[in-house]
C-alpha cells in the first residue's frame, strides 16, 4: 500500500516536471508558419537573442528547363555532401560543394538546387581541381568565384557566362575571399600567400594592393575572411586572432583582439556593426559588439542551430546563411534588432 | 531548437516510465491547466485612454516639394499606449515610498507589450486586433472601452494560442484567427471567449485570413498546401483554389490575404506577386514581379487596401511599404531598415481602418506603426 502511494507519488511529480517540460518546451519553440515546407521560424522574442534558427538546406530538387516544380517529372533529389562557401542575395543561393566539387546555384522560392556550371564548362575553366572558398553575388546577381589554382577570379552572369576575370600574377596568387564594394564597384580579393588584399576595378584593372607591407602595426598576416560593414573593410587574421577595420583604401582605422577564437573562419558584419566570426575549433559563431564578445553562439553537433565546421557565411538583408559543412546542410538564421531604447516615462 | 530538441527526448522518456498511461495524462493535463491559470493570475488590466503618440514626431511622406499622401501618426507598443488616469495622478509621497520600497507591484510585473507583432484588423468600432507569435496571444487595443486585452486562451480548457497569424472579423461580431501551429481557424466571441474552430484536420499551416461579408464566406490561406480554403460561416469548406505552381491562379507559398470592395487579394509570397481575385474565385490580376529593386518584389507579405483602392504590399526584405493604384502601378513606398518613424525591421501585416489610417506590423521592433493617408487626388 505504501509502495504504490509513493509510487503514485512519483508520478505526480514526474507527471508535473513533465508539465513544467511541456510548458516550457511551448514556451521556448514556436513558429510563426509563414515559411513553406519544414522551413519554420522561430520568432520568439527573448532577451539579447541574436541568431533565431530558421531552417536548414540539405539539398533539393533539380528544377533545370521546368518551369512547374509541383509537375516535375524524373525529379532528382540533390544533397549537398560538404558545402564549405556560399553567398547569397534575394532568391539566389550560390552554394559550393567542396566534396561533390561542384558550384550549385539554389533558388531559395523554389527549393530548387542546380549546377551552376555543367561539368564540361567547369572542367572548361579549369574550376574542377580547385577549392574554391570565396563566393559573392552582386546586387545585380552576378557572381564572383574565387580559383585559387589559377590565382584569379571569375565573374559570371546569372545564366553561368563568363563576363570578366580578375587576375594580377604578381600580385594574386592564392586568392581566398572576394568581395565587392557597391558602391564604386571595386573588387576586393584578399590573398592568403602574399597576406594582402587585391582591390580590382569592376573591369578588371588591379588597382592596388592593402596590407602590402609586412609586420606593421594595424597589418594582419593572413586574411580569413573580409566583409565589408559600417566602418568600411573588416578583415579576421587567421594567426593573430585580431580584428582589422580600415577603409576602403586601406588606411587602418582600428582593431580588436579575440583571444577567444580558436580558429576564425569567416566574417560577417551586419548593420548595426556587430562582428559575426565563426569559430572552426569550437563550432561555434561568436558575436562582438563595441570590440568586445557579446554572445557566443552553437557549439558541435547536428541539431538545429549546432555546427560543425563552419567555413563561410553570407548575409543577406536579415537572414544570415551558414555553410555548416561537416553537417552537409546551409543553416538559416534571422537576425533580431539590437533591443529598441525604452521610451521615455 | 537544440533546447527544444532535448527537452522533447526528455519529455518522450519520462512519459515510457509510467505505467499507467491514462492517469497520468490526466494529471499532466491538470497540471498545464494549472500552469496556464497560473500565467493568466500574473496578468494585469490596462485601462485608460488609447493614444497613438504620434503628435511628436512630424513627418510626412512623399517629402516636400512633393504633395504629402502620408503623414505619421504613431505607433502601439502595448500599454503605454494607454494613458491611465490612475497612474497619472499618482502623488509624489507615493512616487517616493514606491522608491524607498524599490519592488513595487507595477515595477516587478513585466509590461504588456507587443514582441512579435504579426498580423491586425480594426473592427466598425474601432478596436485595433494584433497577433502576436512570440507572446503567442491576439492584443486587443480597445479605444472604445478604453481598455488592453490580451488574448492568449483558445480552447476552455485555458490551451493556448500556438502561433496566432492571420486575424479577420467574422459573422455577428465574431473574430477569428488563424493559427498556423494549431492549423486552425479559432473562433472567437468579442470578449475573446472561443466559440470554436474552423478547418480541423483540413487546413495545413493557416496563415492569412479574410472574409466575404456579402456572402459569408471565409478565406485561409493554407501557406504549407500552397492553396487558399474557402470556408461557409458555419465553419463547412465550400472550395479550395489552386495549386503549386507560377501559372495565374496558382501559388508557391500564399501568406497574407484581405477582401475589399468585392475583390479578394491575395500575396503569393514565393512567386513574388500578389495575385487579385473575384468574388467567385476567379483569377482577374497580377501585381509585381520579381526583382530588387524599390517596388518589386523579394518577400511580399501583408496586404491591404484604401478607400481610394490604393494597394499597400509590405515587402518584408527591403523593410518597406509599397504602394500601388488600383491598376498595380507602383506609387510610391515608405521604409528602410531601423526603429525611426516610417522605418521598419523585418515588417509582416498590414491593415486599413475606416478613418483611412494604415497600420504595419514592425515585426521584429515589436510595434505597429500607424500611417494617415491623407487622401490621393490632386
Amino acid at each position: 500500500m505504501s509502495q504504490r502511494s509513493s509510487t503514485s507519488q512519483l508520478q505526480v511529480a514526474l507527471a508535473f516536471a513533465t508539465g513544467l517540460l511541456a510548458s516550457s518546451l511551448l514556451a521556448s519553440c514556436v513558429f510563426d508558419g509563414v515559411t513553406p515546407g519544414s522551413a519554420r521560424r522561430a520568432l520568439v522574442a527573448s532577451e539579447g537573442e541574436i541568431l533565431l534558427y530558421q531552417s536548414s538546406i540539405y539539398g533539393g530538387l533539380t528544377s533545370i528547363g521546368l518551369d512547374h516544380i509541383d509537375r516535375l517529372v524524373g525529379a532528382q533529389e540533390f544533397a549537398l555532401q560538404s558545402p564549405t562557401a556560399l553567398s547569397a542575395r534575394g532568391d539566389d543561393l550560390y552554394v559550393y560543394d567542396d566534396a561533390a566539387r561542384i558550384l550549385y546555384k539554389y533558388d531559395i522560392a523554389f527549393d530548387a538546387l542546380s549546377e551552376f556550371f555543367s561539368h564540361a564548362a567547369f572542367n572548361e575553366l579549369n574550376l574542377s581541381t580547385s577549392r574554391m572558398t570565396g563566393l559573392y553575388v552582386a546586387s545585380d546577381l552576378t557572381v564572383f568565384v574565387t580559383d585559387p589554382n589559377s590565382g584569379r577570379v571569375l565573374r559570371f552572369n546569372r545564366e553561368g557566362r563568363l563576363i570578366t576575370t580578375y587576375a594580377d600574377p604578381l600580385n594574386l596568387s592564392r586568392p581566398n575571399a572576394v568581395q565587392v564594394d557597391e558602391k564604386s564597384g571595386r573588387v576586393f580579393v584578399s590573398d592568403s600567400v602574399y597576406g594582402h588584399i587585391v582591390v580590382f576595378g569592376m573591369t578588371g584593372m588591379p588597382l592596388q594592393a592593402i596590407n602590402s607591407g609586412t609586420g606593421g602595426t594595424g597589418q594582419f598576416q593572413v586574411a580569413t575572411d573580409i566583409t565589408f560593414g559600417p566602418d568600411g573593410l573588416y578583415v579576421v587574421d587567421l594567426l593573430s586572432k585580431e580584428i582589422f577595420v580600415m577603409g576602403l583604401d586601406g588606411t587602418p582605422r582600428y582593431s580588436f583582439e579575440s583571444s577567444e577564437l580558436g580558429n576564425p573562419g569567416a566574417i560577417i558584419v551586419d548593420e548595426f556593426n556587430r562582428v559575426y566570426i565563426s569559430d572552426r575549433q569550437d563550432n561555434t559563431i561568436k558575436i562582438y559588439e563595441d570590440g568586445k564578445l557579446a554572445t557566443t553562439y552553437g557549439g558541435t553537433g547536428s541539431a538545429p542551430g549546432s555546427f560543425y565546421d563552419v567555413t563561410d557565411m553570407s548575409l543577406d538583408r536579415n537572414m544570415l546563411y551558414v555553410a555548416d559543412s561537416l553537417n552537409g546542410r546551409v543553416q538559416l538564421f534571422r537576425i533580431a534588432p539590437p533591443r529598441r531604447p525604452k521610451p521615455e516615462e | 531548437m537544440a533546447a527544444c530538441n532535448s527537452l522533447e527526448l526528455r519529455l518522450l522518456g519520462g512519459q515510457s516510465l509510467k505505467s499507467n498511461k491514462l492517469l497520468n495524462f490526466r494529471i499532466l493535463s491538470i497540471c498545464l491547466v494549472l500552469l496556464s491559470l497560473c500565467a493568466c493570475a500574473g496578468q494585469r488590466i490596462v485601462t485608460g485612454e488609447l493614444e497613438f503618440g504620434g503628435e511628436q514626431v512630424e513627418r510626412i511622406w512623399p517629402p516636400s516639394p512633393e504633395i504629402p499622401r502620408y503623414r505619421y501618426a504613431g505607433e502601439l507598443t502595448g500599454e503605454q499606449n494607454f494613458h491611465s488616469k490612475s497612474e497619472a495622478v499618482k502623488s509624489g509621497a507615493a512616487k517616493v515610498l514606491d522608491w524607498i520600497v524599490g519592488l513595487t507591484s507595477s515595477r516587478k510585473e513585466s509590461p504588456i507589450v507587443l514582441q512579435r507583432p504579426m498580423s491586425g484588423v480594426v473592427d466598425e468600432e474601432g478596436r485595433i486586433y494584433v497577433t502576436d507569435v512570440s507572446r503567442k496571444a491576439v492584443f486587443v487595443f480597445d479605444g472604445v472601452d478604453g481598455r488592453l486585452n490580451v488574448w492568449d486562451a483558445v480552447t476552455q480548457i485555458g490551451a493556448p494560442f500556438m502561433s496566432p497569424v492571420g486575424v479577420a472579423l467574422g459573422a455577428d461580431g465574431q473574430v477569428l484567427v488563424a493559427d498556423s501551429e494549431l492549423g486552425v481557424v479559432v473562433r472567437l466571441d468579442r470578449e475573446g471567449r472561443p466559440l470554436g474552430f474552423i478547418g480541423q484536420q483540413v487546413l495545413e499551416r493557416p496563415t492569412g485570413i479574410a472574409r466575404d461579408p456579402e456572402r459569408g464566406l471565409i478565406y485561409v490561406a493554407d501557406t504549407l498546401a500552397h492553396n487558399l480554403k474557402v470556408f461557409d460561416d458555419e465553419g463547412r469548406l465550400v472550395e479550395t483554389i489552386g495549386q503549386r505552381g507560377k501559372m495565374p491562379g496558382e501559388f508557391n507559398a500564399p501568406t497574407h490575404l484581405t477582401f475589399a470592395d468585392n475583390k479578394l487579394y491575395v500575396t503569393d509570397t514565393f512567386n513574388a506577386r500578389i495575385q487579385v481575385f473575384d468574388a467567385l474565385g476567379d483569377q482577374k490580376m497580377s501585381l509585381g514581379h520579381r526583382g530588387l529593386f524599390v517596388g518589386e518584389f523579394v518577400r511580399p507579405k501583408g496586404i491591404a487596401v484604401d478607400s481610394d483602392d490604393n494597394i499597400y504590399v509590405v515587402e518584408s526584405y527591403h523593410d518597406h511599404v509599397l504602394m500601388y493604384d488600383e491598376q498595380g502601378r507602383f506609387l510610391m513606398a515608405i521604409g528602410g531598415t531601423g526603429t525611426d518613424a516610417g522605418q521598419f525591421y523585418l515588417p509582416a501585416g498590414v491593415w486599413i481602418d475606416s478613418h483611412d489610417r494604415i497600420y504595419v506590423a514592425d515585426m521584429f521592433n515589436g510595434r505597429v506603426e500607424i500611417f494617415q493617408f491623407l487622401g490621393g487626388s490632386s
